[in-house]
């Protein structure tokens, strides 16, 4: 299957075009949800607002809603025929059983009834003409309770919601014969996804009895299952269309889910279209964000080297589990990160907590589980007193070493030169010793490096063995051609990329190809728009198809052909519930460096210079991975450096406007950048990988790293938490930790 | 609703006097905060608002002349500039006017800062009344002012001196634009034969408002700076340890901390900048 | 309710409301102008911006009384314009737009940028656009494309 053309198609592949989307939003006309005036059927569209509980753990005893106006409605679970907002557990069906699967999967209500499991739950909806006064009447609403005991932070949890366990080797001699062990906790905290565009989705009642629901997501057809599942009907009952989406991320991959129902049984009862769209303040304080951590590593250390590590750690899910048994499960195996360990032990528990549910951020655990691991071992390193990336380097994976799971590597891996670009670029080395000598004034450099990986597309044979996906290709009498495939266009391109694909591969102009927003009567279930997989597995199958088409290629005359997404080369031979094999096609790397500044008079901390090296296999266009590499890098730092979330006791969300969340201005981090280490993967179209998380991933590590640096000559700490910001400088250099 | 576009400064205020309008100028934290229930006086355009100008011994701004209008105007002190350059963003900066944030009562004004280091007065009026008020007496309390319903601030009345020109501000915060900071220090001074012959220093948004710190002030004027040398930590962090800061956003820890390390700052550095050899 | 008259795109434009309505809902609910996007109802994030009487303005923070007789320029009017068409192909090339939703408060405040200073340099550029928030681009090629308007628009600004 090795029939990659090189040379002149691969250059011309990566030629950066403009993309499909560009014109529509750049004239301000294409349309996402809350633009529409009307129903698609010229009748109004009624706007829902959430009302919601403000204690983190109670039993409900009653809920009184004002007097309506004429034209408001309020709706509840009584209107849900079954009220329960389903996710599909995925990767965690694999191990739990049945009947542990079915009460998960009907746990969480779409509109609480019983209890509040988080303050901030909706119980109910108050729809009608006047979003205003919608809102007015939300907030009118009065919920009785008696409060309960509740559990806000993650070292309190005592719930187990669901947990793994894995290991290989023999880690009990390991540790055994260890010249020492070394011990250390890392934290993370929560993370908002931030999109521009809140949350937002619309469900309309049809002429022929079904409804249509269509707005900001990821994932049409996984709404559409949600939506079916509430309203207790078949899917055929269901439309699902994506609209233009304002920025995802990951959130909009399981949120919609939740959405989606309470609109649709809205609209169902009402028989009107009913659009329900989040206010930031609202957004950002009851979305499903990144999952704040707790991590303890022991690592054996033996003749110089790390010989084995034991890792327990927990996820914070909140108040329901949703998509955290998916999340934690690639938290789980991804340990130890980039590095090759011959004995592992990881467990992995996933807890309840009384704040609203965390869920998808790109990285989808990866960012957590990464920061640790190079943390870690750049920890190891110091009190070997040896230098730091010759440590990590003796450690790094490498084809042929052992994988995270106890599988191999099947390719060769570029971490060495891209260690090598990253010292061209960066200087990384230098600066390094620069910045450990003896320095004057009050502002103190550092620099660091941290090396990631994200493994893609879907783990295991779940791609070509359940989920399947089909791609359609038209072609119209006058030749242009058409492309019909479930993924989603969020602005990272794929609608583009996707095009250029079959263009290149059909040898026609690109303008001559288009893809369209998913729509559930046309196009069918490719799959998720998440994971970092629709170019490596759904372009694939676009690459496939577009290479039968080009066969039976017919001047003039309408054509179709249909091609699915074959087992690779190498493919990942992995057993899932045991966690062990080779888990992915191929995993994409990074290399990022981090520079920082900390003014050791305030604790301010500027990042001077970032810069990451990702190897994703061919660019399908230079820019857009470029704005797509520099874009999830910002988020990186801001993840690191900036964005710290803070629940209060009664967990109620300190923060709850942008002043308070802060996330990356054009003015914070001028000096950002990015490169690429070129080699194709084979398995991919022209060569191409997952690259959508991957820049996320590995950014807290060489930040944290940096400021360790900074600040050693005044004190010297070891970081195993971020965000890391001024304050904590601040109880470093007073000298209370 | 009502709402009523005055033709004068003196139309507004006899509109002002029946005590139905709530004053828009810029209008930013009348929309942020959704109010809709009042009625409007938009005094955002009215000519007597608007001047920018130097009568001899005040440099006079109008109440509704915005941050951007400032940053280029060749009366305005430099402090002045520097603090509001690192306000929010280019377009915030275009409507947000000086008498609307002191209007708010909101302590984290950036320009009510500097205007209380620079000793500004305010020239209050209301229908048949005048006063001219300092600007240290307009607040009494967290997002409490002296300043009635029927009242306009008019008018920001620095006094011109040439020591303002030796300033020192610094904002801190978690972003470097559009963040609200979480503490802020500005101080003017003059130093001459080693004596601190005028000092004013204050303190921003870490406490219920801006503030002179004229206790410090008290015990520095007419040091020595060999005097100031030796008794500055002690001083300052009896000073700090004794703010009455509120609960916020950040720690009243920390901002103590950080209050502490700039006032130290200011001291040691900014009086004595031939001393710089590092911390 | 009230009549309330200014310049919309420079055309006379009316609306009958309360003096306290937000410019923001106005244009986009009533003059169906949605290219300006509500993102954070706080003046934060940049996607409402507009253009009033030539300087860069935040929609949401705004009330229809306060811009009685004002010039009110939007997307919709500005992409009409030859500088549009250079700034549009400057961010076609750099790949610009991503998710779209803060696109035309970007074009908006780069239209304000060049207005004042037609050959910025990058910290300027940046300046002009610290108060439009963007979470997909990390900026550098939104950056990158007005630094390249500037230059093949010469003369248009």
């Amino acid at each position: 299957m090795n029939n990659i053309q090189k040379g002149d198609n691969m250059e011309s592949i990566s030629r950066s075009v403009t993309r499909k989307d560009h014109t529509a939003k750049i004239t301000g006309q294409e349309k996402y949800v809350s633009d529409f005036r009307f129903a698609s059927d010229g009748g109004e569209i009624l706007t829902a607002g959430l009302v919601r509980t403000d204690m983190a753990h109670a039993e409900i005893l009653k809920v009184t809603v004002p007097t309506l106006p004429e034209n408001y409605f309020y709706i509840d679970g009584h209107d849900a025929p079954r009220n329960v907002a389903y996710y599909p557990l995925n990767d965690t069906a694999v191990i739990l059983t049945e009947e542990e699967a079915e009460k998960i999967k009907n746990s969480m209500p779409l509109f609480a009834d019983k209890t509040s499991e988080y303050a901030g739950q909706p119980v109910g909806m108050i729809v009608g003409p006047d979003g205003r006064e919608v809102r007015k009447l939300a907030k009118a609403c009065v919920i009785e309770y008696r409060e309960l005991p509740a559990v806000i932070r993650l070292d309190d949890a005592s719930e187990t919601l669901v947990s793994y366990e894995r290991s290989f080797g023999n880690c009990k001699a390991a540790f055994l014969s260890a010249d020492f062990i070394y011990d250390e906790t890392f934290s993370t905290g929560r993370q908002y996804q931030a999109y521009m565009e809140t949350q937002s989705i619309m469900a309309e009642p049809e002429r022929d009895g079904r409804i249509l629901v269509h707005g900001s997501m990821q994932c049409p057809f996984t709404v559409r299952e949600s939506v079916a599942y509430s309203l207790n009907c078949g899917e055929d009952m269901i439309r699902i269309r994506q609209d233009a989406v304002g920025g995802a991320f990951g959130a909009k991959e399981d949120f919609p889910s939740f959405i989606a129902p309470q609109a649709a049984v809205a609209a169902k009862k009402l028989g009107k279209a009913v659009r329900l769209c989040f206010d930031r303040s609202e957004d950002l304080q009851f979305n499903y964000k990144r999952h704040p951590s707790v991590i303890c590593v022991r690592a054996a250390v033996k003749n110089g080297k790390v010989t084995a590590m034991d890792i327990d750690a927990k996820l914070d899910a909140g108040a329901f589990l949703v998509s955290s048994g998916d999340v934690a499960m690639r938290f789980f195996t991804t340990f130890p990160g980039v590095y090759s360990i011959e004995n592992l032990h990881v467990k992995v528990a996933v807890m309840k907590t009384n704040t609203p549910p965390n869920g998808a951020f790109r990285g989808f655990g990866g960012p957590q589980c990464e920061f640790a691991m190079d943390m870690v071992m750049s920890h190891i390193a110091d009190e070997l007193h040896t230098d730091e990336l010759e440590f990590k380097k003796e450690h790094m994976a490498a084809k042929g070493k052992i994988t995270s799971t106890g599988g191999t590597y099947k390719y060769e891996l570029p971490l060495p030169e891209m260690i090598e670009m990253a010292e061209k670029s960066t200087a990384y080395s230098e600066k390094r010793r620069k910045y450990s000598a003896v320095r004057w004034g009050r502002l103190k450099s550092g620099i660091g490096i941290a090396l990631a990986n994200h493994g893609c597309p879907l783990n295991g044979s779940i791609e070509w063995d359940i989920i399947k996906p089909k791609v359609r290709i038209r072609k119209n009498a006058d030749n242009t051609v058409e492309l019909f495939t479930g993924q989603t266009e969020l602005g990272q391109g794929v609608r583009t990329a996707f095009c250029k694909i079959a263009a290149q591969t059909l040898g026609i102009p690109y303008e001559r190809v288009s893809a369209f927003y998913p729509d559930s009567d046309s196009t069918e279930n490719t799959g998720v728009t998440a994971a970092s997989r629709s170019i490596v597995c759904v372009g694939k199958t676009v690459e496939d198809a577009a290479r039968e088409l080009k066969k039976i290629w017919k001047d003039g005359v309408e054509q179709e052909v249909t091609a699915q997404y074959q087992k690779p080369e190498n493919a990942p031979d992995y057993d899932m519930k045991e966690a062990f094999g080779s888990q992915y096609n191929d995993y994409s790397w990074s290399v990022v460096v981090v520079e920082v500044q900390v003014d050791i008079l305030t604790g301010n901390i500027k990042i001077t210079n970032a810069h990451g090296i990702y190897n994703v296999g061919t660019p399908i266009d230079e820019n857009i991975l470029t704005g797509q590499m520099e874009g999830g890098l910002l988020q990186g730092l801001g993840y690191s450096a900036m964005e710290r979330m803070v629940i209060g006791e009664n967990g109620k969300m300190f923060n709850t406007s942008f002043a308070d969340y802060h996330i990356p201005t054009a003015t914070d981090i001028p000096s950002l950048s990015v490169e690429f280490e070129r080699s194709e993967y084979p398995g991919g179209p022209m060569g191409a990988k997952g690259a959508g998380e991957l820049p996320l991933v590995g950014v807290a590590a060489a930040y944290a790293r940096a400021v360790e640096q900074a600040l050693e000559e005044v004190r010297p700490v070891k970081i195993s938490h971020v965000p890391f910001v001024a304050e904590d400088v601040l109880e470093i250099l007073d000298g209370r930790r | 609703m009502k709402y009523y576009v005055p033709k004068s400064l003196e139309d507004a205020l006899t509109a002002l006097s029946t005590g139905e309008y709530l004053p828009y100028a810029g209008g930013t934290d009348i929309n942020s905060a959704g109010i809709r229930d009042r009625d409007l006086l938009f005094i955002g355009k009215l000519p007597e608002l608007r001047e920018i100008c130097y009568d001899g011994q005040y440099i006079r701004i109008g109440a509704a002349v915005t941050y951007a209008e400032v940053e280029k105007n060749r009366l305005i002190p430099g402090i002045m500039k520097t603090a509001i350059r690192k306000v929010a963003g280019p377009a915030l900066r275009n409507v947000g006017t000086f008498g609307g944030n002191l209007a708010n009562g909101s302590g984290k004004a950036d320009s009510a800062l500097v205007d209380i280091v620079l000793d500004a007065k305010l020239l209050i009026r209301s229908s048949g009344r005048e006063r001219i008020l300092d600007v240290c007496s307009f607040y009494h309390g967290r997002k409490q002012v002296d300043l009635q319903p029927d009242e306009l601030i008019c008018e920001i009345l620095i006094p011109k001196r040439d020591y303002q020109e030796n300033y020192y501000y610094d904002k801190i915060s978690t972003r470097s634009s559009i963040a609200i900071s979480n503490i802020s220090v500005a101080a003017v001074w003059s130093i001459e034969n080693n004596i601190i012959k005028e000092l004013a220093i204050g303190i921003g948004s870490a406490l219920e408002y801006p503030m002179r710190c004229t206790d410090i002030e008290k015990l520095l004027l007419g040091k020595s700076l060999e005097e100031v040398e030796k008794e500055r930590d002690a001083l300052l962090t009896e000073y700090v340890a004794e703010l009455d800061m509120p609960l916020d956003r950040t720690a009243v820890k920390y901002r103590k901390q950080v209050c502490y390390r700039l006032l130290n700052y200011l001291l040691y550095e900014e009086f004595t900048p031939i001393r710089f050899d590092g911390l | 309710m009230n009549r309330f008259e200014f310049i919309l795109n420079g055309e006379r434009a009316v609306y009958e409301g309360e003096a306290s309505d937000r410019l923001l809902d106005i244009l986009r609910n009533h003059f169906n102008l949605t290219s300006i996007k509500c993102g954070c109802n706080e003046g934060a994030c940049g996607a409402c911006s507009v253009i009033i009487n030539g300087k860069l303005i935040k929609s949401c923070l705004v009330s229809i009384g306060a811009v009685i007789g004002d010039s009110v320029t939007t997307l919709e009017g500005f992409r009409t314009t030859e500088k549009f068409r250079v700034l549009d192909k400057a961010f076609a090339e750099c790949s610009a737009v991503q998710c779209g939703f803060c696109t035309s408060g970007m074009i908006m405040a780069a239209e304000c940028i060049l207005s004042a200073n037609p050959h910025p340099n990058e910290e300027e550029i940046r300046y002009g656009l610290s108060g439009n928030m963007c979470r997909c681009t990390g900026y550098n090629a939104i950056v990158r494309a007005i630094e390249q308007a500037a230059r093949e628009g010469e003369g248009l600004w």
